[in-house]
């Protein structure tokens, strides 16, 4: 989308390279739905080189390191020069860092991450031939990329064997190392009320030291033990390897950034967009497309030698599928925590905010087409980029329920 | 501990005093099988209805508050106590019961204090709503806590809780909704280890 | 109406041993009757829940239960069976110089 949108927006002497793995770039949203069996890697995988302006160069190789101060960026079979270099490699999800998680007699048998497509395949597998027990559903450490994605999996996997007639089967424990269901307060609340009805125990202050998998327990450091038959969390997430290889990150990969115009703080003509930055707000998708918006606007003043005079807000807009068909919808921004009320107009909606409601549901859904179709192109949608707060109940006014 | 002088009367408080060696012999003379210790009381609660579910906890908290080990043993309607799911909504119907009287009717005229209500009004309907609300303000007005609030108590009072394995199955129930002061789901077997050389009483 | 004699206290009680009069109570003697009965050393947490219940039982005339030092006195019922074990009513309403509580709860 970055660059599709870049090339509309820079003058035609500017070239505009992209370098990426491989040619599969896949709707990540879309891998929950195949561990639930609601999706397939068909649809949610497309060629790369298709989403991309036939204006943008597309390099397929792997990214071995950069050198800020000569402007090159190392690949496995070339050296590429740079003027400007935007980092866009976003988070990988590390099961390596947790002790014990990776081992051969738990990993992808009763041990699963579904934020990768091998992952979550493993996982659609598993819990077809599930037959009880205790399931985990467990977040290693934050930051993580999409943090309501645990939550969105312990909601549907409730309903998964609801639908199977074996709900009370299974028990269903969310562990986190939050003092609650979510980052913000209000929001912790009604999340931590939904788990509860769904009777879904919930493990707080969870820090996990190692996984047992001779036991199949989590250890935490606290000295708490949690047995479980079927696994799945969401690992360390850090920054892409070349980051850390390269100096350009802090201890855990993300570029230290300044956290409205995105460029980087320690090098010059280095920008880092979405989740591979150290941003104080979610990595989520909404953010890295808000981010992209305002960061367009920014960069062709820098690429033109002028100031930067734009300021991105951190907004965030995160749709979270709770179950039995219905949806809630997170919208939030670095200085305002998600809050009740209506999205995007006041009263009217059609939206509501933290509350389940069937078009929440309907709108996540629509979201794969609107991504495929309009996002990554570069077509704008009708939402604001900064959030607003039209519609939204303040904190202190809003009613315990 | 100082010596109780000659003559001073001091209350029981059941091991607490100067002579736990005679009240431990004489436990063991009465109790029969292999146990011999305190006092143990075992509750098995199996009616789910609001009346029914209050004779259990107020023994349950009467025995924990003389210091007797309490067990609660819940099955079949019973497990509806346990189950946050259920507990805050336990209803009462006079249907099937002939002993239901209304004390307020004795201010008319003397003596309908002791009438019972006749079956047929039971199956009006609102009566099971309008009885259960009334048996609410009954209890309420005693100061006796809500189900809810009388777990808690119990819980804090170290009585120990356990839910009968083959009426939760059978209601394929969910562990997660029951109470945090159950200990366990547990089987008949286990259940009579529990209650060895206890006093069972079965409501 | 027996009395009994320790210390150098005499005080009215019922058949039972509990004080008649609750005026004939003071702290020095409830640490002795403590002593007596295996509590040992009376500490603040004992203090503050023995403090309450004569101000309760002077307000209302009846020995507060233990449901009401929950409620009224916002008491954590598990401590106060931590610190008066066994019968945390009975001995309470002892030491405290009052008659043992009549509710059921």
């Amino acid at each position: 989308m970055l660059a599709n949108k870049l090339v509309k927006a820079l003058p035609p002497t500017a070239s505009i390279t992209v370098v990426d793995k491989d040619d599969d770039h896949d709707y990540q949203p879309g891998y929950l739905f195949i561990s639930l069996g609601t999706s397939t890697p068909e649809r949610v995988r497309r060629s790369r080189k298709a989403q991309l302006s036939p204006k943008v160069e597309l390099v397929m190789d792997q990214i071995v390191s950069v050198d800020p101060d000569a402007r090159k960026v190392t690949l496995k079979g070339r050296t590429l020069d740079y003027d400007w270099l935007i980092i866009a490699t976003g988070t990988t999800p590390r099961p390596d860092m947790t002790e014990g998680l990776t081992d051969e007699r738990i990993w992808r048998k009763s041990a699963f991450d579904f934020y990768t497509m091998e992952g979550s395949t493993a996982l659609g597998k598993a819990l077809e031939s599930f037959e009880g027990g205790r399931l985990l559903v467990h977040v290693t450490e934050m930051p993580i990329k999409c943090p309501v994605a645990p939550l969105e999996f312990a909601f549907l996997a409730e309903d998964y064997f609801r639908h199977r007639r074996m709900r009370h089967l299974v028990d269903i424990t969310y562990v986190t190392p939050l003092d609650g269901a979510f980052t913000k307060p209000v929001a912790s609340k009604r999340l931590g009320g939904l788990l509860k009805d769904r009777s879904i125990r919930l493990a707080t202050d969870f820090a996990i030291e190692r996984v047992d998998p001779e036991k199949k327990t989590l250890v935490g450091f606290d000295g708490r033990e949690l047995p479980f038959d079927l696994l799945v969390t969401v690992p360390t997430n850090m920054g892409a390897q070349y980051v850390i290889d390269s100096g350009l990150g802090d201890d855990l990969g993300f570029v230290p950034v300044d956290k409205k115009t995105l460029a980087s703080t320690k090098h010059e003509r280095i920008f880092a967009v979405g989740d591979a930055s150290n941003i104080p707000t979610s990595k989520a998708g909404s953010v890295a497309h808000f981010s992209v918006e305002v960061f367009i606007d920014n960069f062709v003043e820098a690429y033109e030698g002028k100031p930067m005079t734009h300021a991105f807000d951190g907004h965030a807009n995160c749709f979270i599928e709770s179950g039995r068909g219905k949806a809630m919808l997170l919208d939030f921004n670095y200085d305002t925590e998600p809050l009740t009320g209506t999205f995007p107009v006041t009263t009217i909606g059609p939206m509501s905010l933290l509350k389940e409601s069937r078009l929440n549901h309907i709108g996540k859904l629509a979201f794969e087409q609107i991504y495929w179709q309009m996002l990554l192109p570069g077509r704008s949608l009708p939402v604001p980029t900064l959030m607003s707060m039209a519609g939204k109940v303040p904190a202190e006014k809003t009613k315990e329920s | 501990m100082p010596t109780v002088p000659e003559g001073f009367i001091l209350p029981s408080f059941g091991g607490m005093t100067a002579a736990p060696a005679a009240d431990a012999a004489a436990q063991t003379a009465t109790s029969g099988g292999g146990y011999s210790g305190p006092r143990k009381l075992v509750l098995i609660c199996s009616k789910g209805n609001l009346d029914m579910a209050y004779p259990g906890l107020i023994l349950a908290n009467a025995a924990a508050g003389e210091g007797i080990e309490t067990h609660m043993f819940f099955t079949f309607w019973g497990l509806d106590i346990v189950n946050v799911k259920t507990n805050a909504n336990l209803q009462f119907t006079m249907v099937g019961n002939t002993a239901m009287h209304m004390s307020d009717l004795g201010n008319i005229k003397p003596g309908l204090e002791h009438w019972s209500m006749p079956q047929f009004m039971g199956r009006l309907p609102g009566m099971t709503k309008m009885a259960t609300n009334m048996m609410h303000k009954q209890i309420a007005d005693l100061g006796v806590p809500t189900v809810p609030d009388f777990l808690d108590l119990l819980e804090a009072a170290g009585v120990k809780m356990w839910a009968c394995r083959m009426s939760f199955d059978m209601m394929k129930m969910i562990e997660a909704d029951l109470h945090p002061a159950v200990q366990g789901v547990i089987s008949a077997t286990d259940f009579m280890d529990l209650s060895e050389g206890a006093q069972t009483l079965f409501i | 109406m027996p009395s009994n004699t320790i210390d150098g206290y005499t005080f009215a009680v019922n058949d039972e041993g509990f004080l008649t009069n609750r005026e004939e109570w003071s702290e020095p003697l409830a640490q002795v009757l403590a002593s007596m009965v295996g509590i040992g050393e009376l500490t603040e947490a004992h203090w503050a829940a023995l403090r309450f219940m004569r101000d309760d039982q002077a307000k209302t005339g009846v020995t507060p239960t233990l449901r009401r030092m929950q409620t009224q006195g916002k008491f954590d019922v598990k401590q106060l069976f931590a610190l008066f074990p066994g019968k945390p009513a009975k001995l309470m309403s002892y030491l405290a110089g009052l008659p043992k509580p009549v509710g059921c709860v």
